[in-house]
């Protein structure tokens, strides 16, 4: 029956928006972990990207998380003589991390997950009138 | 009369058809964040040609107990083809546009609505007849 595979499709787009704002709340979350020795490195941003998996028990793509990796832009630096990781400059190293990024971001998630919501009450209810036939 | 019963024939087929649409939806948008995919839909004349063919296909005839049925084409269902006009596609490829997908969705569920009610009021027709009153 394709409407129960419907109902899984949506489940495993909503699971991979779910990882996605997790990822996005460890970023905003430690926006401004610094290192602890002089010149360490701070926090790097975290990505996500998707991917489609073919299921071979219910033989209907899902939605994957393919890798969780790094933000390989630059640090910014601030200049903090007193910090305990600041270089011998007095620069300390900032998390890459931009929170105004991150929020837009996790609203187009918590769009999405909406969307793939909709898709599963509407199937749910497709399945409902179905049943509704034997009535 | 065998013309009037195949009406059943006509809502199965249909219902069939919108729950596979609904499950290519949900495939659409559960990747709605995939880089490169491409939205997929069933072509919107695939029912009616579907259904013209059922009478003029020929299914294989079993002339001895021990012959394996013979399968007509369509058994898997109706083929998802990738939507070629795309409103748009998104720096990392993807070309899905929710708004026309839930739009796609909500068409799919009237159509649902409209052919279970169908089928309701059919089987109370034959129920008056059979019966003499409308309950």
């Amino acid at each position: 029956m394709d409407l129960y595979k419907s109902l899984h499709i949506s489940a495993s787009g909503m699971k991979a928006q779910g990882t996605r704002v997790r990822v996005i709340s460890e970023n905003i979350a430690n926006s401004s972990s610094t290192g602890q020795t002089p010149g360490a490195e701070p926090y790097r941003r975290k990505t996500i990207s998707f991917g489609e998996r073919m299921d071979r028990q219910l033989e209907v793509p899902l939605v994957e998380v393919r890798n969780i990796s790094t933000d390989k832009s630059e640090f910014s630096r601030r200049f903090d003589p007193g910090h305990p990781a600041a270089d011998a400059e007095g620069y300390v190293l900032i998390p890459n991390v931009n929170t105004l990024i991150e929020v837009s971001d996790m609203r187009e998630a918590q769009r999405s997950y909406e969307a793939n919501l909709k898709v599963l009450q509407t199937s749910r209810t497709m399945l409902e009138q179905t049943l509704g036939i034997l009535r | 009369m065998t013309a009037k019963i195949g009406l059943f024939e006509v809502f199965a087929k249909r219902l069939d058809w919108l729950s596979q649409r609904q499950n290519v939806i949900a495939q659409n948008i559960a990747q709605s964040d995939t880089p490169g995919y491409v939205p997929k839909d069933l072509a919107a004349d695939a029912f009616v040609r579907e259904l013209r063919n059922t009478g003029a296909a020929l299914r294989t005839a079993k002339t001895e107990s021990r012959h394996i049925p013979g399968t007509l084409e369509n058994a898997k269902g109706t083929p998802a083809r990738e939507t070629r006009e795309q409103y748009e596609a998104s720096p990392a490829g993807n070309a899905v546009v929710v708004e026309e997908q839930l739009v796609k969705m909500a068409q799919t569920q009237m159509d649902h609505a409209t052919v279970t009610n169908l089928y309701s009021k059919y089987m109370g027709m034959f129920r008056m007849a059979l019966t003499g009153s409308a309950r």
